[in-house]
């Protein structure tokens, strides 16, 4: 055969992810697509869709080999069309006949596992690294237990105890009920982190390369940690935001406040105690002034605690992720610098009114990207595609469908 | 011409040094100095371009060579009219300036002629083509659920209700009968007296339903300022500004969710006031329709519209008193808070009114 170019497989070696794409060449991308999506009424968001994504995964590389995105227009046109139609549906019936809207959003709800399933079966089929491409293989049932069964527990759990208390009293006090049900939403809203660590050890345990495996074993625990760290620095962050906020807002009433002093001892010859009227025009003026930067204040909090999260849950899943024994990840995001990104990405896209954006994803990918360390020990070159199992056309078809992007919280 | 890449055989991971050598319209594929694939041009699938991305061109016997040099690859497909340039104007709207330039423009006018007429304008002609069954579902069921959850029912005498009712359905329905002349399409009105609390207020469903308060009726020193009210409701009902304000929402609502896609709650938060301020821009806007509605009605039957005027400075002196306001906050401030405002500020109204009064009386 023919002398390979196998230069870093040799040994082990480690190298960064590296992000190519450019602002500037993206931003014309970007307009492109945007204005002919327009002219065509939207038809070309499928084009788009491709073109943009074949962007990212193109610039993304690794050892010298780029990604590749491999969707059709059309097949992404298939699944836009279904979801409008779905969604215009819903938005009529919930106008129009509330208790219609309720049924649908109940088969959204049991569908939606299904849907989650094909598009992830969709998006690695969609997706290639020299060659060779990515698929899932993940059960079918496996997606219903994890996004369907494991997060309605409480639900259940409460509904049984209704039963029960009605079959024993015969009859059911507003009071009972409204004492169970918010324990419910709590247990619902608890087991948040525990879901999120079986989807993502789902997504990476099915995930397959050419005929190799990822693997990853997390825990809970460690998620339950990242949570609950979040939620305290959180508190402390809006605790210290309110304060400065507080402040600003009684130097605004105080200042004003003077000033009914200064007319009241004028006028009267006498000092007021209540807030004059001055008083409270200057709260007022304080609290209209004030509107923007409180709304911004906790659109940062909000962005810090995403920073946080992504950080630390990246850090923990790629370190204990790898492809058979030739691949493992490492993450090197600091949550600092991510959090400025999205700060001043958030600053930029808002006050050009969106035209940053273009920049302020390319940023936000570049270090995403760049972040990433991969360390190969074996050999890359000896992966070769599956043969692909025939499938019912309809089947294919309509898994082709759907491209949910999914967010891993990474 | 030469170009350089890697090659990859079919379905496989394993990546050799490569040459693409192109004479005419043959090419032949110089694979790590040793071996040979030579073929016509046109029986190579090359991949369009986007930006710098890596090219990859795939051959008949399903192995792949990729490239970095893009440019030389659209002049090979320019000069052979190879079938997979068809794409490549894509590639030249996104690389020439003047393109650039046209999109944004578009862009940038596009959004806003639709934010500003496009949105109200569909809406409108949405609302009018519906029929009044639409209408009459909307509201189903409205009444019941205010008359459970807010309203009471009315502590006005049985005598005052009569009366304003039958001035209500005789003279001012009578001119939106002569109006309409198609009867299947109007309106089924009904006037209906609720007590809420003692706030003075009047409120219109879209199949035709007005509610109007003991609070407003008592604060009212005569009919003709009844009719004011009454006027405005009808006003809305005629341009069918529930509906309106429905199909407004709705579609912004699905563009939203088209252009962003799925949004994390941060985002949510961030399009939420952009998306507030446009409606509440978009029912100021009918506020200040259903007004002009009125005081034209009012003319015609001959009612001064200073009605009007007296009225809302009376509902003025109540929201103060109510809030416990001692002054109003000045001009500058009331701009701003304006923005959220869903209706236009109450002088703004009947300064309008005073106007329209001086005009024709």
């Amino acid at each position: 055969m023919y002398e390979q170019d196998t230069s870093p497989n040799k040994s082990s070696s480690q190298m960064s992810l590296v992000f190519s794409g450019q602002a500037l060449e993206y931003f014309k991308i970007w307009i492109v697509n945007i204005i002919l999506s327009i002219l065509t009424f939207g038809i070309y968001s499928a084009w788009a869709k491709v073109r943009n994504n074949r962007y990212f995964y193109g610039n993304t590389q690794l050892d010298n080999a780029a990604f590749e995105y491999h969707a059709t227009p059309i097949m992404i046109l298939k699944g836009r069309l279904i979801a409008i139609v779905a969604l215009i549906i819903y938005i009529t019936l919930s106008n129009f006949y509330p208790p219609a809207a309720i049924v649908f959003a109940i088969i959204l709800a049991l569908v939606s596992p299904w849907l989650v399933w094909k598009s992830l079966q969709f998006n690695a089929r969609m997706m290639s690294y020299r060659n060779v491409r990515f698929s899932f293989k993940g059960a079918l049932k496996e997606a219903y237990t994890i996004l369907l069964l494991i997060p309605f527990i409480p639900i259940i759990l409460t509904s049984i105890v209704f039963l029960l208390l009605y079959f024993i009293s015969g009859d059911l006090s507003s009071e009972e009920i409204l004492a169970i049900l918010p324990i419910a939403f709590l247990a619902t809203y608890l087991l948040f982190p525990h879901v999120q660590q079986l989807f993502t050890s789902y997504y990476i345990n099915h995930q397959k390369y050419g005929q190799g495996d990822f693997s990853t074993q997390l825990s809970s625990k460690k998620y339950y940690k990242t949570y609950l760290f979040m939620i305290l620095w959180v508190s402390l962050l809006i605790m210290a935001t309110s304060t400065i906020l507080a402040l600003i807002m009684a130097v605004f009433t105080a200042l004003a406040g003077g000033m009914d002093a200064y007319t009241n001892i004028q006028s009267l010859g006498s000092y007021d105690e209540e807030m004059g009227p001055a008083a409270i025009e200057g709260m007022i003026a304080a609290m209209i002034f004030m509107v923007i930067p409180i709304y911004l204040a906790f659109i940062f909090v909000g962005l810090w605690a995403k920073a946080y999260l992504e950080t630390h849950i990246r850090e923990y899943v790629f370190h204990r992720t790898q492809l058979d024994q030739v691949l493992r990840l490492k993450s090197n995001l600091a949550m600092g610098k991510l959090f400025m990104i999205y700060a001043t990405n958030t600053l930029a896209v808002i006050f050009t009114m969106g035209l940053a954006y273009p920049w302020a994803i390319i940023r936000l990918t570049r270090y995403k990207i760049e972040s990433i360390d991969a360390i190969v020990t074996g050999n890359l070159s000896n992966y070769v595609n599956q043969q692909q199992e025939k499938q019912s056309a309809l089947g294919d078809e309509v898994g082709n469908a759907f491209d949910l992007d999914l967010d891993l919280g990474m | 011409m030469q170009i350089k890449g890697y090659w990859y055989p079919a379905n496989s991971a394993a990546r050799y040094p490569a040459t693409l050598n192109i004479q005419a319209d043959q090419f032949s594929l110089v694979i790590s100095d040793q071996d040979n694939l030579v073929g016509k041009v046109n029986t190579l699938s090359v991949s369009d371009r986007v930006g710098n991305i890596t090219r990859k061109i795939g051959l008949y016997d399903q192995s792949i060579f990729e490239t970095q040099a893009n440019d030389q690859i659209d002049q090979l497909l320019l000069n052979l009219n190879h079938k997979d340039k068809k794409l490549h104007f894509l590639h030249h709207l996104e690389t020439h300036w003047h393109w650039i330039a046209t999109a944004l423009l578009l862009t940038v006018v596009a959004s806003f002629s639709t934010v500003y007429w496009g949105l109200p304008w569909a809406s409108e002609k949405l609302a009018y083509s519906m029929p009044k069954v639409v209408s009459e579902k909307v509201s189903e069921g409205t009444l019941d659920i205010l008359d459970k959850v807010l309203l009471e029912p009315s502590k006005l005498d049985k005598q005052q209700q009569a009366s304003i009712r039958q001035h209500f359905e005789e003279t001012l329905l009578s001119i939106q009968a002569k109006d309409n002349l198609d009867i299947s399409q109007s309106a089924n009105y009904q006037l209906k007296f609720r007590q809420l609390d003692d706030i003075p207020n009047a409120l219109a469903l879209p199949s035709g339903t007005i509610i109007i308060t003991d609070a407003l009726i008592n604060m009212a020193d005569n009919q003709a300022e009844i009719d004011s009210v009454l006027l405005h409701e009808i006003g809305h009902i005629e341009s069918r500004h529930g509906l309106q304000q429905i199909i407004h929402s709705s579609i912004v609502t699905i563009g939203l969710a088209m252009m962003i896609g799925d949004t994390t709650a941060v985002e949510e938060m961030l399009i939420a006031l952009p998306t507030l301020l446009l409606q509440s821009h978009y029912s100021r806007k009918h506020e200040t329709e259903a007004d002009n509605y009125a005081f034209e009605k009012m003319i015609q039957l001959n009612i001064d519209p200073i009605h009007f005027a007296h009225l809302f400075e009376k509902m003025l002196a109540w929201e103060e008193q109510d809030t416990a306001t001692p002054s109003r906050p000045d001009e500058d401030e009331q701009d701003k808070a304006n923005l959220l405002s869903t209706h236009p500020s109450s002088p703004e109204r009947i300064q309008r009114a005073r106007e329209y009064s001086k005009q024709y009386f």
